[in-house]
């Protein structure tokens, strides 16, 4: 992932994650995808590279519950309806099963660029 | 034409009839990672990793798993990935194999012996914490299926299998080759790597490097492997018996082996060894070809001539110089004996076979004639002899 991110001095700090996690709580139930019964990782865009080989290095469960959990969205955009406050998904459900699998091959990636891009010399 | 080969040649043997006697203590890591060098004045060097876990070890229900943790050498560890290992290796100019034997799995580097220090350490990180990730389970599997399949497809390789399951039908007969329907996992990978990669199953071998150098290396590189304890197999049990393999090959191939425990002489394995003819010739010549084979050694139960004593002596002595000539052989042959504990020079086996006598010979091959004999035939089975028409 790139851009400037301060998340990890926020979790580092009482303050901070104090006043913001509220912050983002309410910005994250108020972009939806909870109601349609999906997670996080579930809306990251699909069209690169690094995310298509993420999804590639699933465990055949975790994948099969990630269509599974993408057929019930479309169910319920076809239907005009949403999860009700019971069968949302619920915010410690929501978990990122597939961000360590991308950073890892993030990592990978950009090893192969620094190799193909190496400048050797004699020592 | 008409091949006679000794099996012996064929089954990657070492020689540990010099055990007694000229046993000499192996240098160990701190946790038990056992040390051997062979300081040659070559501008190469070559590492190897040797770790006592073999076909032999398999555990039952997990046959072929032991080709799987062959294949997944130089993957993704915690240090490394993959892509890293191979991309430095070629940057230094230094060439990895893997090799499964029915003892034991080795990775070997040769390299420039300035470069021997990267090697130990990926050597290091591969014992200590190689990923076994299960996205790489699928290549990995691919390439094995693709060994498995050329194995099949080679007369040599599928005789020399299929003579060691009727041998020792478990244990050293358990194949070096995955079957197409083993099941295993990567957590049964990790579990096999958990109890196998451990110190004391472990040798370093090199050559061309002093084994004080390479000592000091493996003492930080190994630093972080468990000492687990040593490989301890069940007994070789031999049995012997009759396989005949159908094979669409344009010529016959006969092996006949003659199992052997632990004796006087031992090729072979840690305590059991297979000794044995292979032939192999067109499907017409076929039954003679083993018939000149077992007659031969008939012949050399009852009694051996001084003149072929002499030349049979003189050959043994240039094979086994020889094999310390050559890097792959000096490397088994360092490897072997550091797992067992003694070592032996290059003078001292020489020395050793001057005290046989041609009259040992032909007790030795009596000893090997009483015990039921193994027989392979593979090729046309029905154009090939029964084991009956030989002996």
């Amino acid at each position: 992932m790139s851009g400037i991110t301060l998340v990890n001095q926020v979790k580092a700090s009482k303050f901070l994650s104090g006043i913001l996690t509220p912050v983002a709580s309410a910005f994250v139930n108020a972009s939806g995808y909870r109601k349609l019964g999906m997670r996080y990782d579930d809306i990251l865009r699909e069209e690169t590279d690094i995310i298509r080989e993420a999804i590639n290095r699933l465990p055949e469960n975790e994948s099969y519950e990630r269509f599974y959990r993408m057929k019930v969205a479309c169910q319920y955009s076809l239907s005009h309806t949403i999860a009700t406050k019971e069968t949302a998904l619920k915010p410690e459900d929501d978990i990122r099963y597939l961000t360590p699998i991308i950073d890892e091959v993030a990592a990978e990636f950009a090893e192969r660029e620094d190799f193909n891009n190496i400048k050797s010399y004699s020592k | 034409m008409l091949s006679i080969t000794s099996a012996r040649k064929t089954l990657n043997l070492v020689p540990t009839l010099l055990k007694a006697g000229y046993a000499t203590a192996v240098s160990k890591t701190s946790n038990g990672v056992k040390i051997a060098a062979l300081d040659e004045s070559s501008p190469t060097a070559s590492v190897s990793l040797v770790i006592n876990a073999g076909s032999r070890f398999e555990p039952k229900d997990k046959a072929g798993i032991a080709h799987f943790v062959k294949n997944y050498g130089f993957k993704n560890n915690g240090k490394r990935s993959a892509f890293r290992i191979a991309r430095e290796t070629e940057l230094v100019g230094g060439v990895l194999s893997s090799n499964l034997g029915r003892e034991t799995i080795s990775f070997t580097a040769e390299c420039l012996k300035e470069d021997v220090p990267y090697f130990v350490e990926v050597f290091g990180d591969l014992v200590a914490q190689t990923k076994f990730a299960e996205h790489e389970l699928h290549s990995v599997a691919t390439e094995v299926a693709a060994e498995c399949h050329l194995a099949e497809s080679t007369p040599e390789i599928a005789v020399i299998d299929a003579l060691h399951n009727a041998a020792f039908r478990n244990g050293l007969g358990n194949s070096v080759y995955a079957a197409s329907y083993s099941d295993i996992s990567t957590e049964d990978l990790k579990k096999f790597a958990s109890q196998n990669f451990v110190a004391n199953k472990v040798a370093l071998v090199a050559t061309g490097v002093s084994e004080a150098e390479l000592k000091s290396l493996a003492d930080s590189a190994f630093s972080h492997v468990a000492a687990g304890s040593a490989a301890k197999a069940e007994g070789a049990k031999y049995y012997g018996g009759d396989v005949r393999v159908a094979h669409n090959s344009s010529v016959g191939h006969v092996a006949i082996g003659h199992g052997a425990q632990i004796s006087a002489f031992n090729y072979g394995y840690s305590d059991a060894g297979l000794f044995g003819v292979y032939a192999q010739a067109s499907n017409k010549d076929i039954t003679e070809a083993a018939k000149v084979a077992v007659a031969s050694l008939k012949a050399a139960a009852k009694s051996v001539s001084a003149d072929e004593f002499k030349r049979a002596l003189a050959q043994a002595k240039f094979e086994t110089a020889a094999r310390y000539e050559s890097r792959t052989s000096t490397t088994e042959i360092l490897a072997a004996q550091a797992l067992q504990g003694h070592k032996v020079t290059a003078e001292e086996s020489l020395a050793a076979l001057d005290n046989v006598q041609a009259a040992d010979v032909s007790k030795l091959a009596a000893k090997f004639l009483s015990s039921k004999p193994t027989t392979v035939v593979l090729g046309q089975a029905s154009a090939l002899p029964y084991p009956e028409a030989l002996f």
